[in-house]
């Protein structure tokens, strides 16, 4: 393993992104970077912009005018990217599958790497998420 | 069941009922568009000073070509559930505050008028 | 840190604002034609992911509204229960707010005090619903749980833990503070008069020093225990900022007096049959402010109507008028000094 892929495991970066969500995915991103679940001690930095970032994670089914802004997000960042779907709406579309400004699940978009279902996930599913998709970059060549 | 205390006025008495509550001290509460088939329903709620219940329900019936005075040049608070009224319903208002131009809530791809109700159709035996 | 996509277009002349357009519709999602696409016992579940901070409180306000229109009694225990949730949801989302106001003027050990204090609420929430913040436990007839006295007495001693972090942490530093009170007091200002004209609700309208709040209508069971509006009068992010603080010690109190006066009994009826034919309108007061419902049943088990007015909805006109004027700097604390929840203003 590479230095380099040594140190971006040991200290991913966050780019949190609602795309359309109720906020209760949301607020638990945020929970997870607080006192009681720390995931700044692990390295996870949350961090708003998105040349800085590695892991993207994303809350909510994507609507027709936040489709561009997810796009051009995911392209600002800079590779090996990792995506992270948060919630069950972001996954499927999951209860807003027959609201008719939703496109349902943020894979109709961009690609994703983790998928974590539930609403609204919990901290701990969202702290094993990025870990799982720390697993990935391990076997990123570049 | 209907709404206590709604009044059902005509197009041309709307300002006039507005004003008279604005001269009242009325605090304005919400709207709402309804599509009654041939016909579009707007209700205006609003709440007297000092009363915590609703005070009344200003209701205006307009055929679907008609036009809509704005109430939002005597409660700027009105603009935004207007401008939401024209995102839903095909629905013309004239004298918006802040004219969003039906992209309030909107985006170019999004389905247009989705409240708007679809013309029963008859079935043929 | 606010979490949610807001788009304020702001006209600058050096560092002060002199104009402002919102630019929503970036969580739109269509709740409302969906609302009339499901039956209406599917919706409560709907409604409730309008917001995940208040999701209680808007499935408490759509029950509400269609027991009113189907003229249903609920039993009396489910009325003090739904009570309780609410008020724990309005603890955990003034805290909420508070740690991201904290953040947003680059106070982060208060932001993380506060939400510290908040996972406490969201253990009961857990103990008590089974989730931590959607609990998804209002029915139409009832409620789902019932909270039995082992559990009662559990709440009651974690709420007097709670108690004694907020005295000893975030109650001094928000009172005390010199840094907390040079970023908001006198910034903002919205006074009364304007207060009332532009429907401001929740906490900016108490803030401005107008006694309105829903809850004095007496729903669910607030006509038992007995309720009084909090009010302050000078109009300012602080006075909001204290509202919003003793409403988390009032919410507590009422909590616990819900707990001592609630009565034995069912929690739920059964609800037969479809909303009738009529149109009904419910208010409730959620930690923003007030929310409106309005319902109208053509007979069927779908709705004709359903419309949701949020309060972020109504408290951006008052926005609007208290930027002009700021300086640049000062333009996140004042936006999040209306606590903003976009999900709720675009359904």
């Amino acid at each position: 393993m590479s230095i380099l892929t040594k140190s971006r495991i040991k200290s991913p970066w966050l780019l949190h992104y609602d795309c359309g969500g109720c906020n209760g995915c949301d607020i638990e991103v945020l929970a997870a970077l607080t006192p009681i679940y720390d995931i700044e001690r692990f390295g996870i930095v949350n961090i708003g912009n998105p040349k800085h970032a590695d892991v993207l994670l994303v809350t909510g089914p994507v609507n027709h005018r936040n489709k561009r802004v997810l796009r051009n997000l995911y392209e600002q960042m800079p590779e090996p990217k990792l995506v992270i779907a948060v919630g069950t709406c972001a996954c499927t579309g999951g209860i807003f599958y027959n609201c008719p400004n939703t496109l349902g699940g943020i894979d109709k978009i961009i690609p994703v790497d983790v998928y974590i279902p539930g609403c609204a996930v919990r901290p701990e599913a969202i702290i094993d998420a990025v870990v799982i998709a720390l697993g990935k970059l391990k076997e990123y060549k570049g | 069941m209907s709404l206590e205390k709604e009044v059902v006025v005509d197009k041309a008495e709307l300002i006039p009922e507005v004003q008279n509550l604005l001269a009242q001290k009325a605090r304005y509460c919400s709207s709402t568009c309804l599509d009654l088939g041939d016909k579009f329903e707007i209700i205006h709620h609003f709440q007297l000073e000092d009363s915590v219940d609703f005070t009344k329900h200003i209701k205006v019936r307009i055929n679907k070509e008609d036009t809509l005075p704005s109430i939002s040049n005597i409660y700027l608070a009105a603009t935004l559930c207007e401008n939401e009224m024209q995102d839903h319903f095909d629905i013309k208002i004239i004298g918006l505050a802040i004219d969003f131009k039906k992209r309030f809530l909107r985006a170019k791809e999004s389905p247009e008028f989705m409240l708007t109700k679809e013309k029963k159709e008859e079935v043929s035996p | 840190m606010l979490p949610e996509p807001i788009h304020l277009k702001l006209e600058l002349e050096d560092e002060t604002v002199v104009g402002v357009t919102p630019i929503i519709g970036y969580i739109y999602r269509g709740i409302e034609k969906a609302g009339e696409l499901n039956p209406f016992r599917n919706n409560v579940f709907l409604v409730e992911r309008i917001c995940g901070i208040c999701s209680f409180t808007h499935a408490l306000c759509y029950c509400e509204a269609v027991e009113k229109l189907m003229q249903v009694e609920v039993p009396p225990r489910a009325r003090f229960i739904r009570l309780c949730w609410s008020e724990l949801s309005r603890i955990h989302s003034h805290l909420l707010w508070l740690g991201l106001f904290a953040d947003a003027m680059g106070f982060e050990s208060l932001f993380m005090q506060c939400w510290r204090a908040r996972e406490i609420i969201l253990d009961i929430s857990e103990m008590t619903a089974g989730h931590r913040i959607i609990q998804s436990t209002s029915i139409i007839g009832g409620i789902r749980r019932d909270i039995d006295k082992e559990m009662a007495k559990e709440v009651e001693h974690k709420l007097s833990d709670f108690k004694e972090l907020m005295d000893n942490t975030v109650s001094p530093t928000v009172y005390n503070d010199p840094t907390i009170k040079r970023r908001t007091v006198g910034k903002g200002m919205l006074s009364k008069e304007q207060a009332n004209l532009l429907g401001a609700v929740g906490p900016i309208l108490r803030g401005s020093g107008v006694p309105l709040d829903i809850r004095q209508t007496g729903y669910a069971a607030y006509k038992e225990t007995g309720f009084e509006p909090i009010v302050e009068s000078d109009g300012d992010c602080y006075a909001r900022t204290i509202v919003r603080l003793r409403e988390i010690y009032q919410s507590r109190e009422l909590i616990l007096k819900a707990l001592s006066l609630m009565p034995e009994g069912d929690i739920s009826v059964t609800v037969r049959g479809n909303p009738p034919e009529g149109e009904m309108i419910h208010r409730a007061e959620q930690p923003r402010g007030e929310v409106v419902y309005y319902i109208k049943g053509n007979g069927t088990r779908n709705l004709d109507r359903l419309r949701v007015r949020t309060p972020t909805f109504a408290n951006i006109p008052p926005l609007l008028t208290m930027l002009p004027g700021c300086e640049l700097a000062d333009v996140p604390v004042i936006t999040l000094s209306i606590d903003p929840c976009i999900a709720c203003t675009e359904r």
